[in-house]
């Protein structure tokens, strides 16, 4: 079933501007929510809130409507707050990156599910590579700039990494993979 | 659908944005190309967006609509009736009600309708032809503005600005304006109008 947000990126997708109205009354505030999170600076989010649905409308043609519409549009909005910080260059303080993973406390949701099991895969990591890849999605590292934290070479920094993201896919549930 | 371990991680580094140039590249290509790496990006897509979404919505700033509706469309231009929409106009003269009446009635007479349309790249201004069912872009900036109609399903290429194009237009047709020429699928619209034989 086509939920509501997945319907009307579907009617951006035919240019009906209207439907953009749409989508941005019934997300908006998630995402600027969102914005401010990874940001942390209200200027910075409300440039960014604009590209996020100039971006959104670009590319609600490529859209599949079998999926979530919400999720779609919240991946935008990380990837925009993501690019806003590598372009500037700076990253947030990262006392509480596992804060920004968000409270269960909040819903009774699906996604409620999904959070809480995010967080109890993250923790059958080791610690300094769930704080790795908690970091990599928050505040957009790179593989070189994790190594340069962690004063370790890149190519072990690669290697485990990688290594973390199979084991929370197979730990989250995710398609075996072959050899 | 299974992959390969390799696919997987690369799933999951497009998603998570580790990738780069080339490889980067090469991953997204993949993506528009193989369904079961589309569906692997997908699914880290949607399992980490989720994780950050169950958080209390902010208010977004009021003005923050508008100003997405003027990145992507333009501004709207007041016309002689004062209606905020596209109507014909001359020689792109925004100005006082009784000289854009002159203007408009002076274009019916040649059997012409213009539209002034502000994009990124400047002002452009379109006029039709209603007898010979041509159309034509003129664009202010440096940047080469394309004509492009809008269909149920999708877009057809019309032409280049300075050309004279021909081509089945009819009143109620929309046309994009882009700096995308034939060759993209979907073009960029940065601005358009909607075409009034009145």
């Amino acid at each position: 079933m086509i939920d509501q947000v997945s319907h009307e990126i579907s009617r951006m997708a035919t240019g009906e501007r209207a439907a953009l109205d749409r989508v941005y009354r019934m997300t908006s505030g998630k995402v600027f929510a969102i914005l401010l999170r990874i940001l942390r600076d209200r200027a910075d989010a409300e440039d960014a809130l604009q590209n996020v649905y100039v971006k959104a409308w670009r590319g609600a043609p490529r859209f599949d409507p079998s999926r979530s519409g919400e999720a779609w549009i919240a991946t935008i909005a990380r990837n925009v707050a993501i690019d806003h910080l590598r372009s500037a260059r700076r990253h947030v303080p990262d006392s509480d990156e596992m804060d920004q993973i968000a409270d269960p406390s909040q819903t009774s949701s699906d996604q409620w599910q999904m959070r809480k099991d995010l967080l109890h895969c993250l923790e059958t990591l080791p610690a300094e590579q769930a704080r790795a890849v908690v970091q990599v999605y928050l505040q957009g590292l790179s593989y070189q700039e994790v190594a340069d934290i962690l004063g370790s070479p890149l190519n072990t920094v690669r290697t485990w990494l990688r290594r973390s993201l199979l084991k929370l896919r197979s730990c989250l549930g995710g398609d075996d993979v072959t050899e | 659908m299974l992959l390969s371990e390799e696919r997987q991680i690369l799933a999951a580094e497009l998603a998570m944005g580790l990738l780069e140039g080339p490889d980067e590249t090469r991953a997204e290509r993949l993506r528009r190309e193989d369904r079961a790496f589309d569906d692997a990006v997908w699914w880290w897509e949607e399992t980490l967006s989720g994780a950050i979404s169950q958080i209390p919505a902010a208010s977004a700033p009021p003005q923050a609509l508008a100003g997405i509706q003027t990145a992507l469309f333009g501004k709207e231009v007041k016309t002689a009736q004062g209606k905020l929409k596209w109507k014909p106009i001359v020689g792109g003269i925004v100005g006082v009600k009784a000289v854009l009446l002159s203007a408009y009635l002076l274009s019916r007479a040649l059997n012409t309708e213009t539209y002034v349309v502000e994009t990124r790249y400047g002002e452009a201004t379109v006029t039709w032809n209603t007898r010979a069912g041509t159309l034509q872009v003129k664009s202010s900036g440096d940047t080469t503005l394309h004509l492009w109609k809008q269909t149920a399903d999708g877009f057809n290429y019309l032409g280049a600005a300075g050309a004279r194009i021909t081509a089945a237009i009819a009143a109620g047709d929309v046309i994009i304006l882009s700096a995308d020429g034939p060759l993209a699928k979907v073009p960029e619209p940065v601005g358009r109008a909607t075409l009034t034989d009145e």
